[in-house]
């Protein structure tokens, strides 16, 4: 089974972010792969050890995202291609354009992605990428089961769970609960070495920057408002509890 | 020139230098982490590095071989990006008889500048977390890297000191850092006890940065580690 | 400059769902004179007319067919391309709900356009629609606009103004028959496990529990405090996987982000991870035994104690004033 995984280097939103002049400061951040990429690659692992076949990550990004390939390569995948080239840089149309291009240079069977990435929390990139090759999808899938040509996932829908048969090829979006991503292992970080990972730009892929041209722009960036500093109630519980409440009523 | 050519440059001499003498009685010795790691805060040679590597020659009687692969700044994550980018570090890793790490003082640091700033926790409590995660997988895969190899190893682990006593509930995270540190002791990871070593001494042991220490305080730590391998024999 | 804005509304359990009236109030804001037309896919449309009138549709495009039902991308994809081909807007709203998320990158794909999604605020400025949405786990914020194409975006529930309903208004029915084919997925089951009661993604007002809670019987006194105050309960990842309760009620970056007026944390440290799940509730109490819980930096009163004390005295305090605020 040719499986194909997308995946994004994005920082970690848990550390404090800090904004200047509308773009965020990379200085001292930590990079890591976008957290519902890595239930991607680890689904993509099992269904490698179940059924064999090779799993191509793709990422479209700068230079550093290439770390983010290796440790998919050291979580298992076979195969890495970044694309780096700024001109094919822009809004969630734009990637999904990109993508589709590189998708269509390979063969695959089912495509997984991420059903977020935490940083720009858009949610577009999977159903985009699926319509851009005219294939079905199915997002935030919790679970997911694979007989021949037949598929039969489960998905999370605002808490309630759907249950849903298609068939391949397709692309799924990982939900948090479909897997637990594996560490890379050392066997792993040193088969890696000899994985390739391919760099490519527009022209290898047969795209001008003008087709890809983002459709939204990004005019400002700033962080929350702070919250002035909150209370703590003193006094006895009940005091409190009167307090509260005439605060709240307010 | 970017971190990772600066430690693949020290990988290629370390290599030509070992490829030229395959002597027996040479004692590979291996050292990873930050920039307690690197010395720095002390005249060149002297950092705890130094130290330990004469230390160790004087009560051996043998050579020892030193590949330092310390590195300024460096947090765990990062530590462990690079041992993932890098199956040459892990090869070396395998072929070394002796370890020290020293990591997890650059998380603490940045963590507590929010801390420091704006009484924030939550970034110590997440460094915390993240580190404990990081410093599993480092762990693991050195541990793998010798699943293979016939000699015994023994990774010594520098615990963290605090060089900030003065702070309000820095000793807290310091000692959680710690437990975490320790929580891996075992057969062939050791652990020292350069936070109480350090404790009420920090005058006189840490540089003129108040952060690093000086070359007397990486003799403590040098003859802490020696320490641990004496505890052994 | 005045624009034909195209809302697609959302039906629950028989009841529009309280997002699609703020979907509206988002595009009346941009109308400029223009018109509103509202669309429902489904079965029983037609007793959503009015409501949708009454909230600002000029129109309403009622398709009623039996794939539409459940929803699925294909059969919603289609109809929606077709929909779209008869009004002809210029401005499409959809609410970022698990359909909305679904189908407008989707649809936006299938016609060559850029997608604004997980809208906060919904602006005119100078004859250009401008967009806020949260960034970076809601640590951050970004004004967007479209610059070709035509302006679709998707707008986050809790966060635009409803005006009051004008009773008054009408709209005109418009039924659309769409040809659907080909649907490669089938909704073979469906497991609810959202109870009934106020829908907690809605919700203006939440009770949440963490690991203080201790067991599933120590959801109860928040339950009846939510009651008493006509809120959801939540909960947070630690109370959903010691077992507490469902994972249905998680809040959280994974589980649900939600924007209440009033959010009430008993119990619950303050991970970020759930922290990034409700941290631009308007007002946030939190109630804790331990003093240096986290969730005391992002509160806006905290009360060091006993939730188990705590909370049926407030349950109780809020009963005698009657009501919430």
């Amino acid at each position: 089974m040719n499986i194909l995984v997308c995946l994004k280097q994005t920082f970690d939103t848990e550390e404090k972010v800090m904004i200047q002049e509308g773009q965020i400061c990379e200085e001292g951040v930590k990079f890591i792969i976008n957290p519902y990429d890595e239930y991607a690659v680890e689904e993509a692992m099992k269904l490698s050890e179940q059924f064999g076949g090779e799993i191509t990550v793709v990422t479209v990004g700068p230079v550093r995202a290439e770390s983010a390939l290796r440790t998919a390569l050291a979580m298992g995948a076979d195969k890495a291609i970044i694309v780096n080239d700024e001109t094919l840089f822009g809004d969630e149309y734009t990637i999904s354009k990109v993508l589709a291009a590189v998708a269509r240079q390979i063969p695959y069977d089912i495509i997984i992605a991420g059903y977020m990435s935490v940083d720009s929390g858009a949610v577009q990139g999977g159903p985009r990428l699926a319509e851009e090759l005219g294939i079905a999808h199915i997002s935030t899938v919790t679970k997911l089961d694979i007989e021949g040509n037949q598929l039969k996932a489960e998905r999370d829908v605002e808490g309630d769970v759907e249950v849903i048969y298609a068939s391949l090829p397709i692309l799924i979006t990982a939900q948090q609960g479909l897997n637990e991503p594996r560490y890379p292992s050392l066997m792993g970080i040193m088969k890696a070495k000899k994985k390739p990972l391919e760099r490519l730009n527009a022209d290898d892929l047969g795209l001008s920057a003008e087709e890809v041209r983002a459709k939204t722009e990004i005019i400002d960036q700033f962080a929350a408002p702070k919250k002035p500093v909150g209370r703590i109630l003193e006094g006895g519980v009940e005091k409190q509890v009167i307090e509260l409440v005439a605060l709240l009523r307010k | 020139m970017n971190r990772n050519a600066r430690i693949l440059n020290k990988l290629y001499y370390a290599m030509r230098l070992e490829g030229g003498c395959m002597s027996e009685k040479k004692i590979h010795y291996l050292a990873i982490g930050d920039s307690l790691t690197v010395g720095v805060g002390a005249p060149p040679g002297f950092g705890f590095v130094n130290q330990y590597q004469r230390l160790l020659e004087e009560s051996l009687g043998k050579e020892v071989y030193l590949v330092n692969l310390g590195e300024n700044g460096i947090t765990s994550g990062e530590l462990l990006q690079l041992l993932i980018d890098d199956a040459d570090i892990c090869a070396l890793v395998s072929k070394a008889d002796i370890i020290t790490l020293s990591v997890g003082g650059n998380d603490l640091l940045k963590a507590a500048k929010p801390f420091m700033d704006d009484g924030e926790i939550r970034y110590l409590r997440l460094s915390c977390k993240r580190f404990l995660e990081h410093f599993t997988q480092i762990i693991s895969i050195i541990n793998q890297s010798k699943n293979n190899s016939p000699h015994k190893f023994m990774i010594q682990v520098v615990d963290i000191y605090n060089p900030f006593p003065q702070i309000r509930l820095s000793g807290f995270w310091v000692k959680k850092f710690n437990k975490h540190i320790r929580s891996f002791e075992g057969r062939s990871l050791l652990v020292t006890d350069v936070y109480d070593a350090f404790l009420g001494r920090e005058v006189e042991f840490l540089s003129s940065d108040h952060i690093h220490p000086n070359e007397e305080g990486y003799k403590v730590i040098a003859e802490q580690i020696h320490l641990l391998g004496q505890k052994l024999e | 400059m005045s624009s034909k804005i195209l809302v697609l509304a959302e039906a629950r359990e028989g009841k529009l769902r309280n997002v699609s009236y703020e979907v509206l109030a988002a595009a009346r804001r941009v109308a400029n004179g223009g018109s509103v037309i509202a669309a429902v896919f489904g079965s029983q449309g037609e007793q959503y007319v009015s409501q949708l009138a009454h909230y600002g549709a000029d129109q309403v495009y009622v398709v009623d067919q039996s794939e539409l039902e459940r929803y699925t991308p294909d059969a919603y994809t289609q109809a929606f391309i077709q929909l779209f081909e008869a009004v002809k807007p210029d401005v499409v709203f959809m609410a970022h709900t698990a359909v909305g998320r679904d189908l407008a990158p989707r649809a936006a794909a299938r016609l060559g356009y850029g997608l604004v999604s997980d809208c906060t605020d919904v602006v005119m400025e100078e004859g250009q629609i401008l967009f806020t949405r949260p960034i970076y786990a809601g640590k951050a914020f970004q004004k967007k606009r479209v610059i070709d194409g035509i302006v679709f975006a998707t707008i986050r529930a809790n966060n635009i103004a409803l005006g009051e309903a004008d009773t008054a208004r009408t709209a005109e029915k418009i039924e659309l028959k769409v040809e659907l084919k080909d649907l490669r997925t089938t909704v073979k089951e469906l497991v609810c496990k959202t109870s009934g009661g106020v829908d907690l993604s809605e919700a203006k007002i939440v009770v949440a529990g963490g690991r203080g809670v201790k067991s599933a019987d120590g959801f109860k006194p928040l339950e009846q405090l939510a009651k008493a105050l006509g809120g959801a309960v939540g909960a947070s990842r630690g109370a959903c996987d010691a077992g507490y309760c469902d994972y249905s009620l998680q809040i959280g970056q994974t589980g649900k982000v939600i924007t209440p007026d009033l959010y009430i944390a008993c119990g619950i440290s303050g991970a970020i991870q759930h922290v990034a799940g409700m941290s631009n509730s308007k007002v946030i109490v939190a109630i804790n035994k331990d003093p240096e819980a986290p969730i005391f930096q992002i509160a806006d009163y905290g009360i060091v104690g006993d939730l188990f004390e705590v909370v049926p005295l407030l349950t109780e305090e809020f009963r005698k004033v009657g009501g919430s605020s």
